[in-house]
C-alpha cells in the first residue's frame, strides 16, 4: 500500500493582514540601521607574505583611526563577537556603554545582570557597536577600531538636533508606541527643519519627504535620521 | 506604462523610500510565505518568518545583488538563510516580531480546516525531505517548488550553476530511493520533478 504525499496549494494572506503586514514593517525599517554592512568573510589562499603584511599593515590604520559616522543609534552585542545577538537601541547623545549597560539590565540582553565590562567600537559600516570585554582589546580583536574621544562632542550635538526636530514634529510613533501630539504638515515642516539643520550647524544636511504621499489620512510630517547619509527623511504618519 | 522594476524599487528605497520597499513586499510577500510555508509545516511558523526575511532583507540591503531586475532570487536567499537559522533569526527579531500584527479568528476562520490538512501534508512531505542533506533540500524546494531555473536558483544561494544541477540530480535520485522504500508516492505538483529551465 502507497501512502500520497501532497504539496499543498500556495495560500494568500488575507489582503487586510497583508496590508497591516506591510504597514508595521514599513514602520520597523525606520527602526532599523538601514546602511548597515555585514564584514564579508575573505578567504585569501596562496598570497605571498608581503602582500598579506601590506593589506594588514593598511587595514590596521584604517582600523584605528574610524570615525563613527552613524550616530543615530547603537548595536549592543551580547557577545564580543559581530555574528551575536544585537539590540539596536536610540542613541540620545550619553555614552553608548552606558546605553547599552541600561539595555542589558532591562533584560533586552542576558538574564538582566550586566557584564563587568562593556567596549565600545566602530563597526566597519561606522556604526557604534557595544561588546562585553572579551579582554584585554575587544575592538582590537575583532578588527575595529575602539570608539575615539571625538565621539562624545558629536554625539551631544547631534542629539541636539535630533531633541530640537522632535520637540517641534513630535516622537515617530514606535511599534506600540504613540507620536506625539504635534501634527506638522511637510508644507511647514520642510523649511522647519532646514532652519533647525541650519541653526544647529547641520548646513551641509539635506531634509526630504520619503515614504509615500502625505493625504487626509496620514497628514503628519514623522522625522528620521540618516547621519551616515546625512539627511533627516519626513515620512507621512498618522495624527 | 511599464511596471518599475525590482532593481529600480531597491534603489529607491536604499535612498530611504520605504514606500518602495512596500511595493516589493506587495510583489514577493506571497511568493516568500508560501515558500517558508513549505519549508516548515507551518502557515503561523511562515507568516513570522516571511516577516523576518523582509526586516532581514532590509538590514542587508547593500549587500543585494540584483541580476536581470530581479530580486526574487536574493529574497529566497535570505529566507533559506533565515530558516537555516530560524532560532537566531527570531531572537534577534525579537522586539519587532511583538509587534507583528497577527491573524484575527475571522481571518481564516473559512479555511481553518484546510489549513490543518496543509500542515498535516507539509509535514510527512518534509518527514521524508530531512532524510536529505540540508544543501540539496534547499535546492529542491528553489527549483522544484519555487520552479526558479539552475540560474537563479544558484543566484540565491551563491552557489555556481553547476553545484544547482549536481545537488538537484543527487536529490532527485535519493527521494527516488526514499520513497519506492517507504511506500510513499507523490502526487501534483511532483516534488521530484525538474522544471524547465529559463
Amino acid at each position: 500500500m502507497t501512502h500520497e504525499l501532497r504539496i499543498p496549494a500556495r495560500r494568500d494572506l488575507p489582503a487586510d493582514l497583508l496590508e497591516r503586514q506591510k504597514d508595521y514593517l514599513l514602520d520597523e525599517l525606520l527602526l532599523l540601521p538601514g546602511r548597515e554592512r555585514r564584514r564579508r568573510r575573505l578567504v585569501l589562499v596562496l598570497v605571498p607574505a608581503v602582500i598579506a603584511l601590506l593589506a594588514a599593515t593598511a587595514f590596521t590604520t584604517y582600523a584605528l583611526t574610524r570615525e563613527p559616522t552613524h550616530l543615530e543609534s547603537i548595536g549592543c552585542y551580547d557577545r564580543a563577537d559581530l555574528r551575536s545577538n544585537t539590540a539596536i537601541v536610540n542613541a540620545d547623545g550619553r555614552n553608548p556603554i552606558a546605553i547599552c549597560a541600561a539595555v542589558w539590565q532591562q533584560g533586552a540582553l542576558g538574564n538582566g545582570s550586566v557584564p563587568e565590562r562593556l567596549d565600545a567600537c566602530v563597526l566597519e559600516s561606522g556604526a557604534i557597536g557595544v561588546f562585553p570585554s572579551s579582554g584585554a582589546d575587544t575592538c582590537g580583536t575583532l578588527g575595529l577600531a575602539p570608539l575615539p574621544a571625538s565621539y562624545a562632542s558629536a554625539a551631544r550635538r547631534f542629539a541636539a538636533l535630533r531633541d530640537a526636530i522632535v520637540s517641534k514634529l513630535g516622537e515617530p510613533a514606535s511599534g506600540s508606541s504613540r507620536r506625539g501630539p504635534q501634527c506638522v504638515h511637510e508644507t511647514a515642516a520642510l523649511p522647519l527643519v532646514r532652519r533647525l539643520l541650519d541653526s544647529h550647524g547641520y548646513s551641509d544636511w539635506q531634509v526630504r519627504t520619503a515614504g509615500g504621499s502625505f493625504t487626509a489620512e496620514r497628514p503628519c510630517a514623522e522625522p528620521s535620521f540618516d547621519t551616515a547619509g546625512k539627511v533627516v527623511l519626513l515620512t507621512p504618519g498618522l495624527p | 506604462m511599464s511596471e518599475t522594476t525590482d532593481a529600480a524599487l531597491w534603489a529607491r528605497a536604499a535612498a530611504g523610500e520605504t514606500a518602495a520597499f512596500g511595493t516589493l513586499f506587495d510583489r514577493h510577500a506571497r511568493t516568500v510565505y508560501n515558500y517558508c510555508f513549505r519549508r516548515t509545516g507551518n502557515w503561523s511558523q511562515a507568516e513570522e518568518l516571511a516577516a523576518i526575511v523582509f526586516l532581514e532583507a532590509w538590514r542587508r540591503h547593500a549587500d543585494l545583488r540584483i541580476v536581470r531586475d530581479d530580486a526574487l532570487p536574493w529574497l529566497l536567499g535570505v529566507a533559506t538563510n533565515v530558516l537555516r537559522n530560524s532560532r537566531r533569526s527570531q531572537r534577534r527579531y525579537r522586539a519587532a516580531l511583538a509587534r507583528l500584527p497577527r491573524e484575527r479568528g475571522e481571518d481564516f476562520a473559512n479555511d481553518v480546516d484546510e489549513r490543518l490538512d496543509d500542515e498535516r501534508q507539509m509535514r510527512a512531505v518534509l518527514r521524508v525531505l530531512d532524510k536529505l542533506p540540508r544543501a540539496d533540500q534547499d535546492v529542491l524546494a528553489l527549483c522544484v517548488w519555487e520552479e526558479l531555473s539552475y540560474e537563479r536558483a544558484a543566484l540565491a544561494l551563491d552557489v555556481p550553476v553547476g553545484t544547482v544541477r549536481s545537488r538537484l540530480s543527487r536529490a532527485r535520485a535519493r527521494l527516488r530511493e526514499l520513497t519506492e522504500t517507504c511506500g510513499h508516492e507523490w502526487d501534483e505538483p511532483v516534488p521530484i520533478e525538474e522544471t524547465r529551465t529559463t
